[in-house]
């Protein structure tokens, strides 16, 4: 075999195809700089990796590469080898980062990435810098370029080579005017301290938040000249970035922030150092919405010395940063809702027992769909799960029962509890958007306009969300307080209505009446369950599994609570229990031999309705309209269906579901969805 | 020595299966046919559109037809028709709610071309070492714009456009005449170029 022949173009010198280092085959370009060119290859065993060709002027100092080379961390692209051909030629073989570079988002984005990204890929980006500063290594090239997302996450490559980079800018050889925008002033000095790192990371900030770079010019000169005297116009960015921003950006490099760390750390975003877990590297991505995909877990690292804790950082996490700022200063800015971030969601815990029952279904599911089984064989399994099910029915049901009465209340209490928690730990102005370029943004009226309105109307749900996600307790329990009068009114006003209505034609006698108090007080108790329910919901879209799950507790108890007041009204439960569907024997389990129906049946029929609907929707602020009687007829007729499985006296039921769903809506505070239109700049372009 | 791989296989036009490499631009199946099945690695038998993931079979079937293209999932995958596809839509597998499951992306940029783009939105990927697959139909684009089926931001505003006649493999720029894409061999343009193997 023959070496490759390299000829001097501006294309890729070589082909899809070609083998190089005796084990790999090119498949593309991927890109050229100024010290050569990067392809993607295959290894013979299928490895992807990309080779970087050293071409101009450089000699590779190995040590230092076999340093880089040993570097191990989620957020720095690993170096797997540095070879040499038998032309002589170095290749440093490499991880391939398949996903776009920072610089392909940022020109993707040109009004920023917006806060909840910036925080996503600073976090990283720190930790990874953050851990070359801490193995004596300085960067000396940070870029958006030089910054990569490789699904998800976030990495930063060239740090071997950066050196080298930098001699050869200095010689006036390759370097565009881009990089000049990321260049400490002291660089011109020759002075190549972590600092110049910090300057780059302050200015990458500066330009994922706005899109814009705090120093440009036409040409480099002004570019460096800017560097070395101008001050940055700061104006556009709230805090903390601002202080944040203006700190890394001082021309005395003694007066920066003396580490990556420290700098994420005035963000609100703590780095811890890992923990061993089998845990995936990040958590899932949220989407379409600009939510914080944050870095939660890594595998472990036990090879790493102690030192490695303060800037080893492979945990990033909210924290308060309201107590990194000592100027008292509110935080808050108006700003444009393009840029909203979901932060409640990302940092909100997970009931353990309700996260595990989902993660089982889930992984039900995942089986049920990989199995290899034919349509005829899957069927049967359903049929014996079913069976088996109904069959010991007799003693899971009161099982389920004593296990919701045990969890509905610890749930409610843990939420109470950790809802409060969180509001203290996430500060308003880290829950509303507090860095986006309002200037900028009101600048751009006619890019503003160009957002869809599906776009400008998420964006101000979640906006909506995280003011929520910030409301004090004790104005959450006015609101709670007022709800749970506004209910009590609307129950009474349908109990009166249905009775007038019902009782038109006879007495008023305590027999014929009392079914309606019965229903009245159900419903009320109903209504208060899901307006409570709903407000500790409220800050955030939640796990609909979970919350079906404590729903169907709270329907057990209100159930158990029907039937025991059913009992004290002496209403009789064996009338009204025809079914028009299913006509079957009932379960001895739920019903006495004349078809009244025991405790188990009313806990059972109550549970599957607070269940099968997502009352929360209902109750929630944000829902699309106060009152829908699309909504009430959707209960009414899931009441009728669930009655003709588990039934309960009827019309009660019914009456009782259209009631609390009636109710609920009346009562849960509403924020009119209109407020989209009129609540931003970018809104009203929008909606225009 | 530069060793521009013979790779060309005899049955490549019979399966319709070929692969494109384009310098800057990334690399891609092409596929020909009606329809196509979506699914895992599958061992021997992968999938058309095979996606890094436990799907021990396939999970959905793709149809292109005059009346545009479908999607079948699952059981549906028997039926002639399926389920009409937007110019640019997710295709959800499962519950919108299971984050896990890979999503994958279908997109057809231009309205004045048949071809599809198929790819997966992350974390997950495809298969095959590769970005994304190409559901050819008579042409395919190339340039800078979003409408491209290929997207080469580094490549001048001129669009390129990639055809098939007969058997033989073409290429045309805007103001470039059409020249031949040999099977195999690298075809280069001033500072881009690409290369058609069989799949």
């Amino acid at each position: 075999m023959t070496a490759p022949v390299y000829p001097a173009a501006t294309h890729f010198s070589l082909a899809s195809g070609t083998r190089v280092l005796e084990r790999f085959t090119i498949q593309r370009g991927l890109g050229t700089g100024g010290f050569g060119e990067v392809y993607f290859a295959l290894s013979d065993a299928g490895k992807e990796v990309a080779l970087k060709r050293i071409q101009r002027n450089l000699e590779i100092e190995l040590r230092g590469v076999s340093h880089c080379l040993n570097l191990k961390h989620p957020h720095l692209v690993s170096l797997y080898d540095v070879c040499r051909d038998e032309s002589d030629h170095w290749w440093i073989v490499m991880e391939y980062v398949a996903g776009p570079s920072l610089r392909d988002c940022l020109d993707a984005a040109p009004t920023g990435l917006g806060e909840a990204e910036t925080r996503r890929w600073f976090a990283a980006v720190a930790a990874g810098v953050g851990h070359l500063h801490h193995e004596g290594l300085v960067h000396r090239d940070l870029k958006p370029g030089n910054l990569f997302d490789d699904y998800g996450t976030v990495k930063v490559g060239d740090y071997g080579l950066s050196k080298y980079i930098s001699e050869s800018r200095r010689g006036g050889q390759t370097e565009s005017v881009g990089t000049f925008h990321y260049m400490a002033p002291e660089i011109g000095r020759g002075e190549y301290g972590r600092e110049i790192d910090l300057y780059a990371l302050g200015v990458i900030l500066y330009e994922m938040l706005t899109g814009r770079l705090p120093f440009d010019g036409e040409t480099c000169q002004e570019i460096v000249i800017k560097h070395l005297s101008a001050e940055p116009d700061l104006r556009a960015v709230a805090e903390p970035y601002r202080h944040v921003i203006g700190k890394a950006l001082q021309k005395d490099p003694r007066r920066r922030w003396s580490s990556a760390a420290e700098m994420a750390q005035a963000m609100g975003l703590l780095l811890e150092r890992p923990q061993a877990t089998n845990s995936p590297p990040f958590s899932a991505p949220l989407p379409n919405n600009g939510a914080a995909v944050f870095p939660t877990t890594y595998g472990a690292a036990a090879s790493h010395s102690a030192g490695f804790a303060a800037e080893s950082p492979v945990r990033a996490r909210f924290a308060d940063a309201a107590a990194q700022h000592s100027d008292g200063s509110s935080p808050l800015q108006p700003a444009a809702p393009a840029a909203l971030p979901v932060m409640s969601t990302a940092c909100q815990p997970q009931e353990p027992i309700a996260q595990a029952l989902s993660v089982g279904c889930q992984n039900l599911r995942c089986w049920w769909q990989e199995v290899q089984l034919s349509p005829l064989a899957r069927a049967v399994v359903i049929g014996v799960a079913v069976f088996l099910l109904v069959r010991n029915l007799r003693w899971l049901l009161p099982l389920l029962t004593v296990v919701g009465m045990v969890y509905v209340p610890y749930y409610v209490i843990r939420q109470m509890f950790l809802v409060r928690h969180r509001r203290r730990a996430v500060p308003v102005h880290q829950a509303v958007p507090a860095a986006v370029p309002v200037a900028y943004a009101a600048a751009q009226p006619l890019r503003a306009a160009r957002l869809p309105k599906r776009v400008v109307r998420n964006n101000w749900r979640q906006m909506k969300r995280s003011e929520l996600a910030a409301k004090r307790a004790s104005i959450q329990l006015a609101e709670l307080t007022g709800s749970g009068i506004a209910a009590a009114i609307t129950v009474a006003f349908c109990g009166v209505a249905a009775a007038v209505i019902g009782l038109r034609n006879a007495d008023a006698e305590a027999t014929l009446v009392a079914p309606y108090g019965w229903a009245a007080v159900i419903g009320l108790t109903s209504s208060l369950v899901i307006l409570s329910l709903g407000k500790l919901w409220e800050a955030g879209e939640g796990d609909p599994l979970h919350r079906r799950l404590a729903l169907a507790g709270s329907g057990g108890l209100i159930g158990a609570l029907a039937y025991l007041a059913a009992g004290y009204l002496m209403i009789p439960l064996e009338a009204g229990m025809e079914r028009s569907i299913d006509a079957t024997e009932l379960p001895h389990a739920l019903y006495l031999d004349d078809g009244t129906p025991r405790l188990a049946a009313m806990m059972a029929h109550f549970a599957i309705l607070l269940a099968a609907v997502r009352w929360w929707k209902l109750a929630d602020p944000l829902r699309s309209r106060r009152l829908s009687l699309w909504s009430v007829a959707v209960v009414v007729v899931t009441d009728w269906l669930i009655h003709q499985i588990v039934p309960i006296p009827q019309p009660w039921g019914m009456l009782v579901a259209g009631t609390v769903v009636i109710a609920v809506q009346i009562a849960a505070p509403w924020e009119s969805p209109h407020g989209w239109k009129t609540a931003s700049p970018l809104g009203q372009g929008a909606s225009t | 020595m530069t060793h521009a791989t013979s790779l060309e296989r005899p049955n490549a036009l019979a399966t319709g299966r070929w692969q494109l490499w384009v310098d800057r631009g990334g690399g891609f199946d092409i596929l020909e046919g009606e329809r196509f099945s979506i699914g895992g690695p599958g061992g021997d038998d992968p999938a058309d559109i095979a996606v890094r993931y436990c799907w021990g079979r396939r999970v959905a079937t793709l149809i292109r037809s005059d009346g545009g293209d479908s999607i079948c999932y699952g059981a549906e995958a028997t039926s002639v028709t399926g389920r009409p596809l937007g110019q640019d839509q997710a295709l959800i597998f499962g519950s919108a709610n299971h984050a896990a499951l890979p999503r994958l992306r279908y997109q057809r940029p231009c309205p004045l071309s048949g071809s599809a783009v198929v790819s997966v939105i992350p974390p997950h990927r495809l298969f095959g070492p590769i970005d994304a697959v190409i559901l050819f139909q008579q042409t395919l684009l190339l340039g800078p714009e979003t409408l491209n089926h290929v997207r080469v931001p580094a490549l001048s505003p001129q669009g390129w456009i990639v055809f098939r006649r007969g058997d033989q493999w073409w290429i045309r720029g805007t103001h470039v005449a059409p020249q031949p894409l040999e099977i195999g061999q690298r075809w280069q343009y001033e500072d881009w170029s690409l290369m058609i193997r069989p799949g």
